[in-house]
């Protein structure tokens, strides 16, 4: 199996293997993020992200690890594009049926599985919505993208401290919210 | 108070690092967690999905696509940049040719005795640092020949002016009645070379053995001859240097 570096530099080069190699580990994550995100078109922005990274692969140096933190920093870069042009044009965003819908057409092989997906998904989407705009964006590039405190800190443009404090209010608000159905439920 | 409260209130308390574990999918050991917990399992397991087949295969007709648009771009740089690069090497390798055969030129141009500019760059150099004596002062600073021994015989300083009669004074007692005399050969000698004595370090100290001594005998700075040189001892120039006028001022 070829290391990271072996990748990159054939990526650099144009070899379609490293280019697809580099799609299959990191689409996943891009394409839940932007779901999960609301994305209005997720599967073409994951395609514009990957075109990007693939173009930008030349300027850039680091390890594995920010090597994911930077695709998903252009990921959120086209996301946010995304929102601009769609504030533009008033078009409205995914539904979080459809992020459940999208998210069970994946193969799974199982049927009961699928259902229990859907629900997850579903369940997670609707908790995701309880959440402000900034919260959702740390609490998913921390845990779909896997990304540290640091890493997150640098792609949304804040300190590390005050992503550490979103994220804190963000559990409490989720924590609250599942309580709640909880006790109604 | 409502057991929502009471929930609150715990979770409120969580440390940074439970919650970083609930982010990172590890399990806590605080109550209430639980939930928060699947919430995080299920967002990863559910959202971080492989995209369908089509789609996939699309994007990467679509990335490798652009890979291969990019590379023709970035090669003609790498081909500027490597032709750069071998320019460089030959415009260094030319320089350093150049700067050989210049070397390489050398002894045939320059004399074997190199030393003598550094010498005199090094005594010009006392001149300058050094403040202007009387001929009352003694006329050797211990702490400009630090190797010197105390008991060594001192050469005469050059910049004493009546250094060549005190000379002369010296010559003229040895010759009457002084044990070195006596014995014959070798303080007559060194009196006769006028080099500094052989105890002392002239070779290695630029600046003490190879300062031209007016007094026995030795050449000015400016006429200093090539057999004089630092390296092969101060005294070799014999007596017939210059004169005491060519002593340099203090």
């Amino acid at each position: 199996m070829a290391t990271f570096e072996e990748v990159l530099r054939a990526g650099r080069d144009g070899r379609e293997w490293a280019v697809e190699s580099i799609y299959r580990d990191l689409a996943p994550a891009v394409l839940g993020y932007l779901r999960a995100q609301r994305a209005a078109e997720p599967e073409d922005l994951t395609s514009e992200v990957f075109v990007g990274v693939v173009r930008g692969l030349a300027s850039f140096s680091g390890d594995a690890k920010s090597f994911r933190s930077w695709v998903f920093s252009i990921a959120h870069r086209r996301l946010i594009d995304e929102r601009r042009r769609l504030a533009r044009s008033r078009e409205e965003p995914a539904d979080p049926v459809e992020l459940a819908g999208g998210v069970a057409g994946a193969p799974r092989g199982d049927v009961e599985d699928e259902g229990l997906a859907r629900l997850g998904a579903r369940w997670a989407a609707e908790l995701l919505d309880t959440l402000t705009e900034e919260q959702r964006t740390v609490v998913l590039l921390r845990v779909v993208a896997d990304l540290s405190v640091r890493q997150v800190a640098d792609i949304t443009g804040r300190s590390p401290g005050a992503v550490k404090t979103m994220q804190r209010r963000a559990l409490l608000q989720l924590a609250r919210r599942i309580e709640r159905e909880g006790v109604s439920g | 108070m409502s057991p929502l409260d009471d929930y609150q209130d715990e979770m409120s308390r969580l440390t940074s690092e439970q919650i970083e574990s609930i982010l990172d999918g590890r399990p806590v050991e605080a109550p209430g967690t639980e939930r928060l917990e699947m919430f995080v399992h299920d967002l990863r397991r559910n959202i971080v999905v492989d995209p369908e087949p089509e789609t996939a295969a699309r994007h990467v007709a679509a990335i490798t696509a652009a890979a291969r648009t990019v590379v023709p771009r970035l090669r003609p740089r790498r081909l500027t940049t490597k032709l750069a690069f071998a320019a460089a090497l030959l415009l260094g390798a030319g320089v350093a040719t150049a700067a050989t055969v210049r070397l390489g030129d050398a002894p045939g141009i320059v004399p074997d005795d190199l030393p003598i500019p550094v010498r005199t760059e090094v005594e010009a150099d006392d001149q300058v640092s050094e403040p202007p004596r009387t001929t009352d002062e003694p006329t050797e600073d211990v702490t400009e020949r630090p190797s010197e021994r105390d008991d060594e015989p001192r050469a005469p300083s050059a910049r004493s002016t009546d250094g060549c009669a005190k000379a002369a004074a010296a010559a003229g007692a040895a010759s009457a009645g002084d044990p070195c005399a006596k014995g014959g050969g070798k303080g007559e000698d060194r009196r006769d070379d006028g080099g500094p004595p052989e105890e002392l370090p002239g070779p290695s100290r630029p600046g003490s053995g190879s300062r031209p001594n007016p007094e026995s005998g030795g050449s000015p700075p400016g006429d200093v001859p090539i057999g004089s040189s630092g390296a092969s001892g101060g005294g070799r120039s014999g007596g017939s240097g210059g004169a005491p006028g060519d002593v340099p001022a203090p």
